[in-house]
């Protein structure tokens, strides 16, 4: 039997279900382009074309069934196979004419824009929009007509074969976002010139859907179903989906949560063992219950927080504190709290710039280290120290960085370093100093190199397991986000004598082991690597940064918070997750006994007088 | 001999509402459950899928399902008049229908507790699409009631679907206001310039409407052999 006529006869049997789909498809765009003419804005169309053409997956999967089904019918089954042509032949003829009937239908759409808008001088908003349309509805199409044309072939019956097929082709889709895959993304590393990571699915999906509809017809494989069977099947298949997806993205039980508001309930603060929130008070979770209490241990910190600093304005500067105010760290030392703050002063000056502009620079003249007490009515300063040999270069910015660390107050101050006994607060004495001895920073640009080394903070009076901690997090968490950051949390783990680090990008966590350092650089190697799968990085935005504590690296999103073992068997592995879609997420905290509080801010609910906000208390997941 | 009908009908349409309400009750539970969007949006999205599938469910074979099974010609030897026939079908879809909304509605009222929306919000929303899936219904009964196959139910539920869409989208587009009430799809979120009086008016008359037809054109079925 020759080709023509093949094709001939497919085309004369589905031309009415041809017919029906162009009408189908047509629809909206003859009406968006009527309503424009009567607007008196000229007959082309826009806006309807790209909803029309996502009906043509649907539709591509109706005409292969009407296609399979006009000879591969209960009643017509002997009928087609005493036809002098070969089974392979006649399918795949049959499979490629029905084919090229769908994509001509899904392209009318497109042309008619097309046409209409030449017509009607609208042509660069269509030329920019085309090729959005073209290429993804047109891959979809051509995966559910080849799903839905084998599954025709198996069950033989239309609307059965429909709605499996495009069951499958939705499982086929969604597949990719929940697959946990141990490695690195297979498409992202063989298919790098391909943009869209479905494309390995969509063509795969098709061709391997028509070599199994060959091989039905052949073989005549015949699957009899019945519809309560399917049904169940269906909801069964879906149930194990979400299941799978619930355990990926949301699985971190909520014990207790609690709604807050107000300006400066941002993030909770540590004042020794107890935490407060701005505000509210300090942050009581017995019983898994959240409740806030105005005292305790004698500290009404939480009302005190909110009690003014003395002026350190000087006449003829400008003043920038570092930490700013919500970054600060409190203390209670020598039974009073304590916190520390360098301020910067500087005076800024114009300048001209390559292309003639002026902008303003600031020129940094002086640095102060100071203490502030707690006092009845407002903070105190008790101690100032002057820094000013530790500015550097005037005009750059000021890094800052500070924290107590074994009992004692070390500071980072752009390339100098100093460690400082504060056991009494109002004299603090200096332990160790050392002007412009840091050198600049590794750059991380979210790769994962097999070695790494960076510059060693070289304190001689902190231990050398801190001083390689320190020089880590100064490498590669400080400064990444705000200046002034204090130093916890941080992304280093020492366990057993092993030092380790996370480095966190948008596509996976890698690990770093410290092998060695010397006087002046700490040495690394990679050990381990867990890359998100799609789900992960799609629910909650992308992850940014994290910290480690107690075996356990908590990472966090715009909406996330994952949590993962980072010592069982020395890999990554994924404990728990928690998203909200319609929050995103201020400050974590671990407590004392594993459970997390996590601040998460409404994004819906906010106005000016009242933030709305609220504190999840977590269950561990570890 | 009526209530002998509609037992007869629910006892064969009862794996449609255990099937129904079964996925509607657990899909609900694990949303609102994992709480990754909002209660308000998780809502919408059952509702939504809930308002398409469960009329699909139940019209796949409730009239098409006598003919397939070759009980037509015994159905209609029963000494009742034929538009009863017709509605102890449609009845039995109809209490259904309702009552998979009415469970998935009072199952969300539950699960939030109010934390996030008002309370009854959550059951009015459910409320307001499972009502639009049985006007739906009610239109796929004028098309689908003379079907003698899966496929042909499936063609016309499909077809009412996205009729409707187009006629809701052309009076949206081109704001025709008088033609919007009519549109099942109405009733997801009330257009604000059109009162839901006019709705609910609007929705009555398509109900009636399509009810008599689809009861005539039941009556009226010559060929079914």
């Amino acid at each position: 039997m020759r080709v023509a006529t093949v094709v001939h006869q497919q085309v004369s049997q589905i031309k009415w279900h041809a017919l029906a789909c162009l009408a189908l498809i047509m629809v909206l765009p003859l009406e968006e382009a009527v309503a424009s003419l009567l607007d008196g804005g000229g007959f082309y169309v826009l806006a309807m074309v790209m909803p029309s053409i996502m009906l043509g997956p649907l539709l591509a999967g109706l005409i292969a069934c009407a296609n399979v089904q006009a000879d591969l019918n209960d009643r017509r089954y002997i009928f087609w196979r005493s036809k002098p042509v070969g089974v392979k032949r006649f399918i795949t003829l049959k499979y490629a004419t029905g084919l090229i009937i769908a994509l001509l239908i899904q392209a009318c759409p497109i042309v008619f824009a097309m046409v209409t808008s030449a017509i009607s001088d609208e042509k660069q908003r269509v030329a920019e929009q085309m090729r959005y349309y073209i290429m993804l509805p047109g891959l979809l199409s051509v995966m559910t007509y080849s799903i839905c044309f084998a599954c025709n072939v198996l069950v033989r019956k239309t609307a059965r074969s429909w709605l499996i097929g495009m069951a499958v082709a939705c499982l086929l889709l969604l597949l990719p976002f929940m697959l946990p895959l141990g490695y690195k993304d297979f498409v992202s590393d063989v298919l790098m010139w391909v943009s869209w990571f479905y494309l390995a699915v969509m063509l795969v999906g098709s061709v391997g859907a028509f070599v199994f509809a060959i091989l039905a017809a052949q073989y005549d494989l015949h699957l009899k179903t019945n519809l309560k069977g399917l049904l169940w099947t269906g909801a069964a298949l879906v149930f194990a989906l979400m299941m799978f997806a619930g355990g990926q993205i949301a699985n971190i039980k909520v014990l207790a949560e609690r709604d807050i508001s107000g300006r400066y309930a941002t993030d909770f603060k540590r004042l020794g063992d107890d935490m407060f929130v701005p505000g509210h008070g300090f942050v009581d979770v017995d019983d898994n219950k959240i409740t806030f209490e105005d005292t305790k241990n004698d500290w009404d910190v939480a009302a005190a927080f909110m009690l003014p600093t003395s002026s350190h304005l000087e006449e003829g500067y400008e003043v920038a504190a570092y930490p700013t105010y919500h970054w600060r760290g409190f203390y209670r030392l020598a039974g009073a709290v304590y916190t520390f703050v360098i301020h910067a002063y500087y005076v800024e000056e114009e300048e001209h710039d390559l292309k003639g502009k002026v902008r303003k620079i600031r020129i940094y003249e002086k640095l102060y280290l100071r203490c502030l007490k707690l006092g009845a009515n407002s903070w105190d300063t008790v101690s100032e120290l002057d820094l000013s040999d530790c500015i550097g270069d005037r005009t750059a910015r000021q890094y800052v960085a500070l924290g107590l660390i074994e009992g004692r107050l070390v500071a980072i101050v752009n390339r100098s370093c100093l460690v400082l006994d504060v056991a009494e607060p109002s004299k603090p004495k200096i332990i160790e100093k050392k002007i412009d001895v840091l050198k600049r920073i590794v750059m991380w640009r979210g790769s994962r190199p097999e070695q790494l080394a960076m510059p060693l903070i070289p304190l001689e009076s902190l231990s050398r397991e801190h001083c390689v901690k320190l020089s880590i997090d100064r490498n590669f968490r400080y400064f990444r986000y705000f200046s002034g950051d204090v130093f916890e949390p941080s992304i280093v783990d020492m366990h057993e004598g092993e030092i380790s680090f996370y480095l966190v990008s948008e596509k996976e966590i890698v690990r770093y082991d410290v092998t060695r350092w010397d006087d002046e650089k700490v040495y690394c190697s990679r050990s381990a690597v867990r890359p998100f799968t799609i789900l992960e990085r799609m629910v909650g935005g992308e992850a940014y940064g994290g910290f480690v504590k107690n075996g356990q690296l908590y990472l966090r999103g715009e909406s996330k918070l994952m949590v993962y073992d980072v010592r069982h068997a020395r890999r990554i592995r994924k404990t728990g997750h928690f998203a909200r879609m319609n929050s995103y997420l201020g400050d974590i905290e671990v407590l004392d006994n594993g459970n997390i509080l996590v601040l998460v801010h409404d994004r819906q609910k906010r106005d000016v007088d009242s933030y709305h906000r609220a504190v999840y208390l977590l269950e561990n997941p570890g | 001999m009526f209530a002998q009908l509609m037992w007869k009908e629910w006892k064969e349409n009862l794996w449609k509402l255990t099937f129904c309400g079964a996925a509607s009750v657990v899909f609900t539970g694990m949303l609102f459950r994992m709480r990754i969007i909002p209660d308000q949006s998780n809502c919408y999205v059952i509702s939504f899928i809930q308002m398409f599938a469960v009329p699909v469910v139940y019209a796949l074979d409730i009239f098409s399902g006598e003919m397939t099974n070759r009980t037509i010609h015994l159905l209609f030897k029963i000494p009742v008049a034929r538009w009863k026939l017709f509605f102890s079908k449609y009845l039995v879809s109809a209490v259904g229908i309702v009552l998979i909304f009415l469970v998935t509605g009072l199952l969300m009222e539950f699960m939030a507790g109010g934390r996030e929306t008002p309370l009854g919000y959550l059951l009015g929303s459910n409320a307001l699409m499972g009502s639009a899936a049985l006007v739906l219904f009610t239109c796929f009964c004028a098309f689908g009631c003379q079907s003698r196959s899966e496929a042909t139910s499936l063609v016309a539920m499909f077809g009412v679907f996205i009729g409707w869409g187009i006629f809701f989208f052309w009076a949206m587009i081109c704001e025709v206001k008088w033609a919007i009430p009519f549109a099942p799809y109405s009733l997801i979120n009330i257009y604000r310039d059109v009162p839901p009086g006019m709705v609910l008016i609007g929705q009555i008359l398509v109900f009636a409407l399509a009810l008599l037809v689809a009861c005539y054109r039941y009556v009226k079925i010559r060929r079914y052999l």
